[in-house]
């Protein structure tokens, strides 16, 4: 009886036990299941975070270049310094260490080492050397970045169409600004895990799409050479005229591409905190000036489309003095009867103003309208002005005379070397542009700009009459000789036009202009050279049109455009060609 | 003869069976213990061919970061190059050279001649 009962006693025992286990596995499954199922997203991110990191690379900016492929600005790597301040043990013998290498304040220094941050930039982009120097201290706390720096190798070339960049690489002025979101590419992570050392695994190898960050490249429409003649030669227009300012612009007048836009003052991109923030305005675009009388070769144009004068018609130039209303209209000389071709040539406010009178007023606006003035042009650069007249019903006849020799109205550069285009290409408005293509960073084309017509404004016979007309402004006896471009024949307007100072027309600051096409029959080029209140050589055909001049001369030389009549060649020369061939020869048979 | 009582037999009888069934039962795990063994086996191979695939993705890893990080090097090692050679390339450096070092000049247009192609 008492083993049954002992053995009834074990078999209790036991199933006890069995119970207790039960009851511990039941919580052991439950718990598992909290773990496993309900936090299995919340815990597997905490273990990930333990041993799997992020590796961000940074966004590599496209880079910006000429018709040609040369690099007009690009991006590369540079090192930025950095402190964990509560890590440096003696401050203030690193700050001396490091500021004469960052040439830096020691007070500035110390003030960023004895920060109360945890992390502070001593430095942003350091040189490479500076980095080195740094490195050789081993100052325990600092250390570098890698951040991406904006480089302009051309140096002043283009800067101010180019704009640049701020410290963190956003655009901030000119093609920079305007393509900021195409050119900038995008930021991107790469998982990995880190092992006992910190050291990034790839163990899931890297993303096939490593290119995404990549910014696109832009293929501009200048070409670097002809903008350094422009600039070149408009620099030496305004240091010899002892100018403030000047402005340069060469159009192709068939497709509308903005081949050089020179800005002077020029200023280093690389280099603008130590430049006037004057100097990085497009004036190109950005600056509305009048005109003077290079605008009335489009007030001419206009009557001869109208019908309402023919080139052959006379007017009377009332001797240089001119009264309508209240004001007087003056000429620079005293000239009697002109016909319209000489009203150019000699410039006559009268003549110009005259013909606008037959023209009428609505006729005038029009007709300014579809050469492009007072809107936009729409090139794809940030700031463009769209110059101003006054309206229609507040023009008076006084004030429709002097709008038809360019005074009371405004007009940018590049609206009137696109008009001049128009008169080039036989009368069709194009579009002005200055990026041919966006292209991504595998070379496949994203964008491809091509030329824009916006809108015939005159005839071809029209646009021939004022290519004639034009011719004779640079012929002997004309306003603009000095534009003449040896071996090739030169179509072009001179203009001077008084800017408003102190709430009238001043006497002192002008504004010289020359504008024009060359070769007149066979158009390459359209330029604008504008020189702002120059000292000396104060008429845009003496300062502007020599300007013109050489900037013409050299960039038909190196675009290889062959001369309307062949200059006499030196006999040597000609020799030397002639036997070239043999000496071609002989270097085969050797 | 020793007389068992009933309960004594069925004690006994009870526990002679119950000896044959754990001989029994010993005699069929030791069949089985060579099975035993191989499945341990196949595990154990298994897991060590996990480990293997584990530490040679490692080792894939680091190379693939150790070349990351050249490739990385290059690309900007070679725009360092891009930017100087066009900075080596300006306009206004190579006519200073010429002009200056070179003693060239621009030719005028008497010595120019165009050839129609």
């Amino acid at each position: 009886m008492v083993k049954m009962k002992s053995r009834n006693e074990l078999s209790r025992n036991i199933s006890f036990i069995a119970m207790g286990f039960m009851v511990l596995f039941s919580i052991a499954t439950l718990r598992a299941y909290f773990l496993q199922v309900l936090k299995s997203g919340e815990l597997t991110e905490l273990i990930q975070s333990q041993y799997r990191t992020s590796v961000e690379l940074m966004p590599h900016r496209g880079t910006v270049y000429d018709r040609n492929g040369a690099e007009l600005a690009a991006s590369i790597e540079v090192e930025s310094l950095y402190a964990h301040p509560g890590l440096i043990r003696d401050t203030r013998a690193a700050a001396k260490l490091l500021a004469p290498i960052l040439d830096l304040p020691l007070h500035a220094v110390y003030r960023d080492l004895t920060s109360s941050k945890p992390f502070v930039w001593v430095q942003r982009k350091v040189t490479p050397t500076q980095a080195e120097q740094i490195r050789a201290l081993k100052i325990e706390g600092l250390g570098f970045l890698k951040e991406s720096q904006r480089f302009y190798p051309q140096k002043e070339i283009a800067a101010q169409v180019l704009g640049f960049v701020g410290v963190d690489s956003q655009g901030l002025e000119g093609i920079e600004r305007q393509y900021d979101s195409i050119i900038k590419g995008k930021s991107r992570k790469l998982f990995a895990d880190r092992d006992a050392k910190g050291r990034h695994v790839f163990v899931e190898g890297l993303q096939p799409s490593d290119q995404s960050r990549q910014g696109n490249d832009l293929l501009l429409s200048l070409d670097k050479n002809i903008q350094y003649i422009a600039e070149k030669e408009l620099q030496a227009a305004v240091t010899l005229s002892q100018a403030k300012s000047g402005t340069a612009i060469v159009m192709d007048p068939w497709t509308g591409e903005v081949l050089a836009s020179a800005v002077c003052p020029l200023f280093n991109p690389n280099q603008r905190s130590e430049t006037d923030p004057d100097a990085w305005r497009n004036r190109a675009i950005t600056d509305i000036y009048e005109p003077g009388s290079t605008f009335k070769t489009f007030s001419i144009a206009s009557a001869i489309e109208e019908g309402t004068v023919k080139p052959t018609d006379m007017f009377f130039c009332e001797n240089g003095a001119y009264h309508i209303a209240s004001h007087v209209i003056h000429d620079h000389g005293s000239y009697g009867w002109l016909d319209v071709a000489n009203i150019i040539k000699h410039s006559s406010n009268i003549g110009a103003s005259k013909i606008s009178r037959q023209l009428g007023k609505e006729q005038l606006y029009q007709y300014i309208r579809r050469f492009g003035f007072t809107a936009e042009t729409g090139i794809s650069l940030p700031a463009e002005q769209s110059g101003f007249m006054p309206s229609l019903k507040n023009c008076s006849e006084h004030t429709q005379g002097a709008i038809s020799f360019g005074q009371s109205i405004t007009v940018t550069p590049l609206q009137m070397v696109t008009a001049y285009s128009s008169i080039a290409n036989g009368g069709m408005l194009m579009q002005p542009q200055i990026v041919k293509r966006i292209v991504d960073s595998t070379g496949a084309v994203v964008k491809q700009n091509t030329p824009v017509m916006k809108r015939r404004v005159i005839s071809e016979k029209t646009a021939g009459i004022m290519r004639d007309m034009l011719k004779q402004v640079v012929a002997p006896g004309g306003t603009g000789t000095k534009a003449a471009v040896e071996g090739y024949v030169v179509a072009g307007k001179t203009g001077t036009s008084q800017k408003i100072d102190q709430g009238g027309y001043s006497h002192s600051k002008v504004m010289a202009s020359f504008a024009g096409f060359v070769p007149a029959d066979a158009p390459r080029l359209a330029i604008i050279v504008l020189v702002d209140e120059p000292q000396r050589m104060k008429f845009g055909g003496e300062i502007a049109a020599p300007a013109f001049s050489r900037m013409a001369n050299a960039i038909l030389n190196y675009l290889h455009v062959p001369p309307d009549a062949a200059p006499a060649q030196d006999p040597g020369l000609l020799k030397e060609i002639r036997t070239e061939p043999v000496k071609l020869a002989k270097l085969d048979e050797a | 003869m020793q007389n068992f009582t009933a309960s004594d037999e069925k004690f006994i009888h009870t526990n002679v069976l119950a000896r044959q069934h754990v001989r029994r039962s010993t005699d069929v795990s030791r069949k089985d213990f060579a099975c035993i063994i191989c499945m341990s086996a196949v595990i154990m191979a298994a897991f060590f061919m996990f480990l293997w695939v584990r530490i040679y993705s490692l080792e894939i890893g680091y190379r693939i970061s150790d070349d990351h990080s050249a490739h990385e090097e290059l690309v900007q090692e070679n725009k360092k190059l891009k930017v100087e050679r066009a900075a080596l390339k300006s306009s206004s450096r190579l006519e200073t050279i010429a002009i200056n070092q070179l003693g060239m000049t621009v030719p005028k247009k008497t010595q120019v001649v165009s050839v129609p192609w």
